[in-house]
C-alpha cells in the first residue's frame, strides 16, 4: 500500500462538515506570499514623485470618466456611461482602503481616503460642470434623463450589487492571474457616475437627488471596502503587528458599521419602492374592473405613509365613468387613503375615403 | 397595513364629461359608513381627522370620498337610487332643497335634531334654512374677505377702505401704479366660473346692499334688473379689466383658483388685494403667517353706520340611510368633536355657539369664528341657492363665457333668468 493509498483513505475517515471547516482552517492559516502583499501594498505609491505622478494620473483619468459619464448620463447612454466606468480609476484607492484596513497599515489608509476623497470632489465638479455647459432645463425629476433617474432612488438592490462587487475585488485584487476580471466590478457598481449624477442634480437644483445619488456612491464605497475587507481576511491577509491583529476586529466592525448607517436609508427607500409597485398593481387592477374599454397611457403612483397619490392618464372609446368609483376601488385593493388625479382622454378613429 | 382611521379618497376627472351612472364598484365595504362631500387632499384629511374620534369611540368605520365633481357625482349616486352613500357633505344649498324636495333626502332622528339645538342655538334656523329638519349645518366658511400685505398698503401709503365707494377709488388708486390692485383667478376644472359668482354677488351685497340681495336670492330682482346689470358692470371694470388683475384676461381665465395670491406674496408683489374666502389662507405659499405677512378686511358695504354684511358659504350635512350608526355619525358631526380635529389643525369655522372661541379655534380662525357670531347680517351664496342645474352648472360656464368676452352681458343675463324662469315653471 502507497502513501497515496493511505492518504486517500484518511481523507474518506473525515465528515462533510469536518472537511469544509479543515478547509476554511487552512485557508485561514495560509499566509499570503509576498508578490500579493505586494499587490496591495503597491495599489497607491508611498510617496514623492511616484505619488504626485500617481496623483496626476489619478485626476486626468477621473476627470474624463466624469465627463464621459455626464455627457453620457444627459444623453441617456447606458453604453456611454459604461465606457465611464471602464475609464473611472476609483477602484484602486478604494480597494486600497481596505487593504490597508485589513493590514492595518494607517498612513496607507489616510493616503487612500485623500485620494478617495480628491476623486470624489473632481467627480462631482466635473459632473456639475458637464451639465452648466449642456444647459438643460430640467426642474422637475420626472423629466431628468432615465440613466440619471435610475442613480437617484438607490435601493437593497444596490448595496447587494456593492457587496458582491467588493468581495469579487477583494479576491481579485491580490491574484495578478484574475486581475482580468476587475473592469467587470467596476462596471457593476459603478462609482463615477453617481458621483457626476449629483454634481448635474445639484447644478439642476434638485438637492434631494443630488443627496441620494450620492447616497448610492456611499453604498458602494462602503459596502466595496466591507467585502473585500472580508474577501482579503478570508484569503489570509492580516495585519503584521500584534497590536494591528488585536485591532483587526475593531476594523472591520467599523466599516460593518458604516454599512449598516448606509442601509437604513437604502432599506426605506426598497420598502418605498415596493409600496409603489403595490399601489401600482392596485391601480392597474382597479382601472381593469372600473371600465375594461380604457387602456392606461401614463401612471404615476407614489405610495407614502399619508397615502397614496396617483397620477393616471387614460384612453377609451366611450364617455367616462364615474372617477370616484375608480377611486374607491383603488382604496379598497391598496388599503389606504388615495388621492387620483384622473385625466380621460377620449379615442375616437375617423376612417375616410376620399377618391 | 389594516385601516385603523377613516379611509379617505379625493378625486379629480379632468377631461371629458361624465357618463350616466352604471357604476362597476369593486366590493364595497357594506360594514363602513360611507360619505360623500367636495373636500379633497389636505382638506380631505382634516375631515377624515375628525371622524377618527367617532370611530374610536364606536368602532364603527368611516369612509370619506370627496369629489371635484362633487354635484354632479352626487346626483348621478341619488338618482340611480343604487349609488346613494350614507351621508353627503354639500355646499350647496340649493341642491340640498332640489334633494328635499324630491324625496330623495332621509329626515334627521332626534338626536340630531336636539344636537343642533344644543350646539347651535339662535343661528340654528338661518344655517338651515330651506331644508331644516333635512340638513345639519357643519361647516361654515365668511366669503366677503379681502386679504392685502398691510407692509405693502402702509408703504404706498394706501389705507383699508370703509365704504365700498372708498374701495373703488383705492382700485383707481392702485391702478395708477405698478401693481394690479388684485389677484384674481377662476380655473377649477368642471368648476370654473365659481369665483366670478363670488365676486358678483359680493358686488351686489356691498353695493346694492341686503334689501337688493335678498330681493335678487328670492327670485324678484332679475339679473337683467339695472341693479343686477350695474352689479357686473362693476365687477367688470374693477376686477376683469385690463390693468385690474395681474396677469390680465388670460391669467384669470387659466390660472388655478387655489394659485391666485401667489402673486401678492412676490417681490415687488403683483397685486396688493385679493379678495377670497377664508379658507384662501390654506392655499397662501406654505411660509406665509397669516396676521403677521397677511392681513384682511371685510369688505365694505355702502353704508358706514351699519356692519358690512358677510356672505358665507355654508356646507351641510344630509342623509340618504335610516340607520341608527348614520344617526349616530350624525349627532357626533353636529356636536363640536365633529369638527374640534380639523379646527385644531386650522381652517374650519362654524357657527356653533356652545364651543369656547379661545380653546376650539386657531388665533387665525378665531377672528373669522367672531365675524359668525358678532350679530352683523350674514348671507347665503346666492348661487348656491339657485337650482344645482343652474347655480352649480349653466351659471359657472355662462359667467366664464361672459368674462372671456365670449358672451355678451345681454346674452348672460338672458340665459340666466330664462333658465331660473323655466326651472320655477313645474
Amino acid at each position: 500500500m502507497t502513501d497515496d493509498t493511505n492518504a486517500g483513505d484518511e481523507t474518506q475517515q473525515i465528515t462533510p462538515v469536518g472537511s469544509i471547516t479543515e478547509w476554511i482552517r487552512a485557508t485561514w492559516a495560509r499566509e499570503p506570499s509576498t508578490d500579493e502583499y505586494s499587490v496591495i501594498d503597491d495599489l497607491i505609491p508611498e510617496g514623492g514623485a511616484e505619488l504626485a505622478e500617481y496623483v496626476v494620473r489619478f485626476s486626468f483619468l477621473i476627470v474624463l470618466s466624469a465627463a464621459i459619464a455626464g455627457f453620457g448620463l444627459l444623453a441617456d447612454s447606458a453604453g456611454v456611461v459604461i465606457g465611464a466606468m471602464l475609464v473611472a480609476p476609483l477602484m484602486t484607492p478604494i480597494t486600497a482602503v481596505s487593504g490597508a484596513i485589513v493590514t492595518a497599515r494607517n498612513s496607507r489608509l489616510s493616503r487612500s481616503l485623500l485620494v478617495v476623497a480628491l476623486g470624489i470632489v473632481l467627480a462631482i465638479l466635473v459632473g456639475w460642470l458637464v451639465s452648466l455647459i449642456a444647459s438643460s432645463s430640467v426642474t422637475d425629476v420626472s423629466e431628468l434623463p432615465n440613466e440619471v433617474r435610475a442613480r437617484t432612488f438607490p435601493g437593497l438592490l444596490d448595496l447587494g450589487i456593492a457587496v458582491s462587487a467588493g468581495a469579487a475585488a477583494g479576491y481579485i485584487l491580490p491574484r495578478r492571474s484574475t486581475i482580468g476580471a476587475l473592469p467587470g466590478v467596476g462596471i457593476a457598481v459603478a462609482l463615477v457616475p453617481p458621483l457626476a449624477t449629483v454634481g448635474i442634480t445639484f447644478e439642476l437644483g434638485l438637492p434631494t437627488e443630488a443627496w441620494n445619488a450620492f447616497l448610492l456612491f456611499l453604498t458602494n464605497f462602503a459596502a466595496i471596502v466591507f467585502a473585500a475587507g472580508i474577501a482579503l481576511v478570508l484569503t489570509g491577509f492580516r495585519p503584521s503587528q500584534y497590536t494591528g491583529r488585536r485591532t483587526l476586529g475593531i476594523r472591520i466592525a467599523i466599516t460593518l458599521a458604516v454599512v449598516a448607517i448606509v442601509a437604513i436609508p437604502l432599506t426605506l427607500h426598497t420598502f418605498s419602492t415596493l409600496d409603489d409597485a403595490r399601489l401600482r398593481r392596485a391601480v392597474v387592477a382597479s382601472v381593469e374592473s372600473w371600465d375594461d374599454n380604457v387602456r392606461i397611457l401614463e401612471l404615476d403612483a407614489d405610495a407614502t405613509d399619508d397615502g397614496a397619490t396617483v397620477e393616471l392618464l387614460v384612453v377609451g372609446t366611450g364617455n367616462p365613468r364615474p372617477a370616484w368609483v375608480l377611486a374607491e376601488g383603488i382604496r379598497q385593493r391598496f388599503d389606504g387613503p388615495v388621492d387620483l388625479r384622473l385625466r380621460y382622454q377620449r379615442d375616437e378613429l375617423f376612417s375616410v375615403s376620399a377618391r | 397595513m389594516k385601516r385603523s382611521t377613516a379611509s379617505l379618497i379625493v378625486v379629480a376627472l379632468a377631461g371629458a364629461t361624465l357618463a350616466a351612472c352604471d357604476s362597476s364598484s369593486p366590493t364595497p365595504d357594506r360594514d363602513a359608513i360611507d360619505v360623500f362631500g367636495p373636500y379633497r387632499d389636505v382638506e380631505a384629511d382634516n375631515f377624515a381627522a375628525s371622524l377618527r374620534g367617532f370611530e374610536q369611540e364606536t368602532g364603527i368605520e368611516v369612509d370619506y370620498t370627496g369629489s371635484a365633481d362633487f354635484v354632479s357625482d352626487l346626483q348621478q349616486r341619488v338618482e340611480s337610487g343604487l349609488d346613494a352613500p350614507d351621508i353627503a357633505v354639500v355646499p350647496q344649498r340649493g341642491l340640498i332643497t332640489d334633494l328635499v324636495e324630491r324625496g330623495l333626502v332621509v329626515a334627521l332622528d332626534d338626536s340630531t335634531l336636539t344636537a343642533i339645538d344644543e350646539n347651535y342655538g339662535g343661528r340654528a334656523d338661518d344655517l338651515t334654512q330651506g331644508a331644516a329638519g333635512y340638513v345639519a349645518p357643519y361647516r361654515v366658511a365668511p366669503k366677503s374677505l379681502v386679504w392685502y400685505r398691510p407692509d405693502v398698503f402702509e408703504q404706498h401709503g394706501w389705507e383699508v377702505p370703509a365704504t365700498f365707494d372708498q374701495l373703488v377709488e383705492l382700485v383707481d388708486r392702485i391702478s395708477a401704479g405698478d401693481a394690479s390692485p388684485w389677484c384674481f383667478t377662476m380655473a377649477a376644472g368642471t368648476a370654473t366660473g365659481w369665483a366670478a359668482t363670488d365676486w358678483v354677488e359680493d358686488v351686489v351685497l356691498h353695493q346694492a346692499g341686503l334689501d337688493a340681495y335678498d330681493q335678487w336670492t328670492a327670485g324678484t330682482l332679475a339679473w337683467d334688473d339695472a341693479t343686477i346689470r350695474q352689479a357686473l358692470t362693476t365687477v367688470d371694470d374693477l376686477v376683469v379689466e385690463a390693468g385690474r388683475s395681474v396677469g390680465g384676461l388670460r391669467r384669470i381665465l387659466q390660472g388655478d383658483v387655489t394659485e391666485a395670491s401667489a402673486s401678492m406674496f412676490t417681490d415687488p408683489p403683483g397685486c396688493a388685494m385679493y379678495k377670497q374666502a377664508s379658507f384662501a389662507q390654506s392655499w397662501f405659499p406654505g411660509d406665509v403667517v397669516v396676521g403677521e405677512d397677511v392681513d384682511f378686511f371685510v369688505m365694505p358695504g355702502p353704508d358706514l353706520a351699519e356692519p358690512s354684511p358677510m356672505l358665507i358659504g355654508a356646507d351641510g350635512l344630509v342623509k340618504f340611510s335610516d340607520d341608527e350608526r348614520v344617526d349616530e355619525l350624525m349627532a357626533y358631526l353636529v356636536s363640536p368633536d365633529g369638527g374640534r380635529e380639523w379646527a385644531r389643525r386650522g381652517g374650519y369655522l362654524s357657527a356653533r355657539t356652545s364651543v369656547d372661541l379661545d380653546t376650539y379655534y386657531t388665533d387665525t380662525d378665531r377672528q373669522f369664528a367672531e365675524l359668525l357670531l358678532d350679530g352683523r347680517e350674514l348671507r347665503f351664496d346666492a348661487s348656491d341657492l339657485m337650482p344645482p342645474e343652474i347655480g352649480s352648472g349653466l351659471l359657472w360656464s355662462e359667467i366664464t363665457a361672459w368674462v372671456a368676452g365670449t358672451s355678451s352681458l345681454d346674452s348672460f343675463v338672458t340665459t340666466i333668468d330664462d333658465a331660473v324662469a323655466s326651472s320655477d315653471t313645474p
